[in-house]
């Protein structure tokens, strides 16, 4: 279905990740969000609480992350579209929440803006270091989509995305954001309600007596209850069957959690998103994400620039991680080269799926700014003499 | 490629960010290029010395930040003499000539003062210091168109101010062409 | 609220059209000649005896305050109105404008002072005014009116401060529009934090 018109701001603009994101919560439908503000991510809950009561919503200030992570649970078993928006050291907070919104399959949208951690860490500077705290932070086994914008326009666009995602699979998405990306301004092109495609709630059609809350559909997702229309819900942190009442017991357990992880796992199709750029005949391949994405175009320039065949992919999508895709990249190329800012994260990743096709290098930065293309050039141009490639030198181009 | 890295600094408060924001908003919104701009953040932006950087560009903007910085645009003597080292060798400063001040043999051979404050307050308004300084930079480095500059400007400022905050903007525009020895 | 162009034309409630200018030193004689024609009951509560033509020659290069513009309204080559916004050129009240109406009784209750006061207004908020003050005799309903429809309020009534030509006391209401709201919003723009709300 189409967004509804109530609350789109169509039209160009020049605003900063942050306050895109917020437009593109409201545009998704979102109409309740629970936060507990934290730089870099504050300027989200600033406008939404202004803007959202033009179009009937509510924002929440709680006591702090925990409150914010089970207010949203709440409000989107009373039928919102629900979203909370944290930093690093709020998110560790959310951790028990986020594995109780996997288990009892709630849609939700969180917003990560990484800042330099462990800790209260580097609260005004960025980072890509939540990368592995949003995949496995909380207990237990689970999978969680997270998806990565690089500009303010994809904060916008991959918030809808998040939503979108959110009610059709029912479970946590994040949307990893930095600091850079959440408050670099840049133009933001809104479009019309009518050309944003909205992923409505998953209602039941079942009748009261014939609805048994957690029964997955053909994709592995159960449809939801509309609260005070007469359906019966129990709905729980426990290990529970089909219709949600607690059921401890192995065949249960291994029944849901297989279910919780496949729902992902075996539809990532529909969600991995990689953006390959002149990968097909490279010999070098840059695997980045996020903002460290934009500064790995601008080193893969100059590589180009010196007769190096290189490739840039572009993970939109880090959860669930594209492993099928990185594989195949890995086959072809003969190496892979990672930059990202952490001391490496995603790059065990790459590795797993290289799976020694391609030899995996990190380009790693413990946060606080962005790589210098210069540093990521290195690594490539190191790529290349361990693969034997000749290039030119900087001398020889000029 | 053509890419031009801009620094806008000064004390929190002088609208230093918004002065980058127009800037930047001309050049995205009204001149179709692309644009991107980045403030100094945290709270030292509050009272103390603040800045923003925007990059123009005529391709994608991959890496954000100033790497090599083309113009300078200093509202205080500590902005001023802070950023001034970062300056490529043949970059333009544009300053506010009251309150900026060089050392002897210090002032780099392409710096251009305006009295901004003072400009501002004789228009009835010292907070427009940081539009007169958007009118300044576009007069003389034409980075930004006029039009462009002056859309950015009534878009951006609050409704009710949009005369003024034209008439900051015309006198520093006219001033800078002025200097540069440009029509106005 | 942007500075009106002028000249401009203007029609009135009663069809009139009239072509509104910024006053010039050439207006001398033609402003006298309003001020002449104007009623006696009506020129009793001007500040001057603008029947002397040095004192409209005074009127014409105020230099006693800081005038930030003065109109006249022009019909068929008369003038019929004129009109200023003018402050202090030092000290306390500088950021206060003093705003002063005066039409010929022909086209008074037309909206002729409406539209001259909005745009000597929006005059003012440019030239970084934050409270527009205007005075009238509490006799004069239909300038009441049109002040509180125009988001004045009254701020003060002087009790039995004027006197009329026979001499009888009247209250003088002092309204006030304060336009500093409008700068607020600039203030908080240039506060240099997190200044991108278009919200």
């Amino acid at each position: 279905m189409k967004a509804s018109p109530e609350g789109v701001l169509t039209g160009v603009h020049f605003m900063d990740g942050d306050h895109a994101a917020c437009e593109g919560a409201i545009a998704a439908g979102c109409r309740f969000v629970a936060g507990y503000p934290i730089t870099p991510s504050t300027e989200v809950v600033e406008r939404f609480s202004v803007r959202i009561p033009t179009v009937g919503g509510m924002f929440i200030q709680m006591e702090d992350e925990i409150a914010s992570s089970i207010a949203i649970q709440g409000a989107a078993w009373g039928g919102a579209k629900v979203m909370t928006v944290t930093s690093g050291p709020g998110l560790s907070l959310m951790m028990e929440h986020i594995g109780l919104a996997v288990m009892a399959e709630v849609p939700c949208v969180i917003v990560d803006v990484q800042r330099g951690g462990p800790s209260t860490g580097l609260p005004t500077l960025p980072a890509q270091a939540d990368m592995m705290q949003v995949k496995w932070g909380s207990h237990g086994d689970y999978q969680i989509i997270a998806l990565s914008p690089n500009s303010p326009q994809e904060c916008f666009d991959l918030m809808i995305r998040a939503f979108n995602l959110s009610e059709t699979w029912r479970c946590p998405v994040f949307m990893m954001m930095d600091e850079v990306v959440g408050h670099m301004v840049e133009r933001v092109e809104i479009p019309p309600a009518d050309q944003i495609e909205i992923v409505p709630r998953r209602w039941t059609t079942k009748k009261p007596s014939e609805y048994r809350a957690f029964e997955p559909g053909p994709d592995m997702v159960p449809d939801m209850a509309k609260a005070g229309d007469g359906y019966k819900l129990h709905i729980t942190g426990l290990t529970h069957d089909e219709r949600g009442y607690p059921a401890m017991n192995v065949p249960a357990q291994n029944r849901l959690v297989r279910r919780l992880s496949d729902k992902i796992l075996k539809n990532r199709d529909k969600i991995v998103d990689v953006r390959e750029d002149g990968c097909e005949d490279a010999d070098i391949i840059v695997v980045s994400y996020g903002i460290t994405s934009r500064v790995a175009g601008a080193a893969v320039e100059m590589a180009r620039g010196l007769g190096l065949k290189v490739g840039s992919a572009r993970m939109v999508v880090c959860w669930p991680f594209p492993d099928v895709e990185i594989a195949r990249l890995s086959r072809k190329a003969k190496a892979i080269v990672v930059p990202e800012l952490n001391l490496g994260q995603m790059v065990g990743e790459v590795e797993r799926a290289a799976c020694g096709d391609a030899r995996v290098y990190l380009v790693d930065h413990a946060g606080g700014s962005v790589h210098e293309p210069e540093r990521i050039l290195e690594t490539i141009l190191q790529a290349a003499r361990d693969a034997g490639l000749g290039f030119k030198t900087e001398a020889e181009r000029s | 490629m053509s890419r031009s890295e801009i620094r806008v600094g000064g004390l929190g408060g002088q609208g230093v960010i918004l002065c980058g924001t127009i800037i930047g908003k001309a050049a995205s919104i009204y001149d179709h290029k692309h644009s991107g701009m980045i403030q100094s953040f945290g709270p030292e932006a509050r009272g103390s010395s603040c800045s923003a950087q925007v990059i123009l560009s005529d391709e994608v903007i991959g890496y954000p930040y100033v790497r090599n910085l083309d113009v300078l645009v200093a509202m205080s003597n500590d902005a001023c003499h802070k950023f001034l080292p970062e300056l490529k060798k043949d970059g333009v400063l544009l300053y506010e000539e009251e309150l900026v001040s060089f050392p002897e043999g210090t002032r780099p051979a392409k710096a251009w003062g305006i009295p901004a404050t003072r400009f501002a307050e004789e228009l009835g308004r010292k907070l427009v210091l940081n539009i007169v300084m958007v009118g300044f930079f576009a007069g003389v480095t034409g980075l930004v168109s006029r039009q462009a500059a002056e859309a950015a400007v009534r878009d951006s400022v609050p409704a009710g101010t949009e005369g003024l905050n034209l008439k900051a903007f015309a006198r520093g525009y006219e001033y800078g062409r002025e200097l540069v020895g440009g029509a106005a | 609220m942007e500075s009106v162009k002028l000249p401009a034309k203007f029609a009135l409630k009663n069809g009139v059209e009239v072509l509104v200018r910024d006053m010039v030193r050439a207006d001398e004689p033609a402003v006298f000649e309003f001020f002449r024609l104007l009623p006696l009951e009506d020129r009793h509560f001007l500040r001057n005896d603008v029947t002397d033509p040095i004192r409209v020659h005074n009127f014409m290069i105020d230099d006693t305050h800081d005038r930030v513009r003065a109109v006249v309204a022009e019909l068929d080559g008369r003038i019929v109105a004129s009109a200023e916004i003018d402050r202090n050129h030092f000290g306390s009240m500088t950021h206060i404008g003093q705003l002063r109406v005066i039409i010929a009784r022909e086209l008074q209750h037309q909206g002729l002072g409406t539209i001259l006061s909005r745009l000597l207004i929006a005059d003012g908020v440019n030239a970084g005014i934050e409270k527009v003050l205007a005075e009238t005799s509490t006799e004069n309903k239909a300038a009441m009116l049109a002040l509180e429809k125009m988001r004045f309020r009254k701020e003060a009534t002087l009790k039995l401060h004027v006197k009329d030509l026979a001499g009888r006391k009247h209250d003088l209401a002092v309204y006030s529009y304060d336009v500093s709201h409008i700068w607020d919003k600039m203030e908080a723009l240039v506060a240099d934090y997190s200044p991108m709300r278009e919200y």
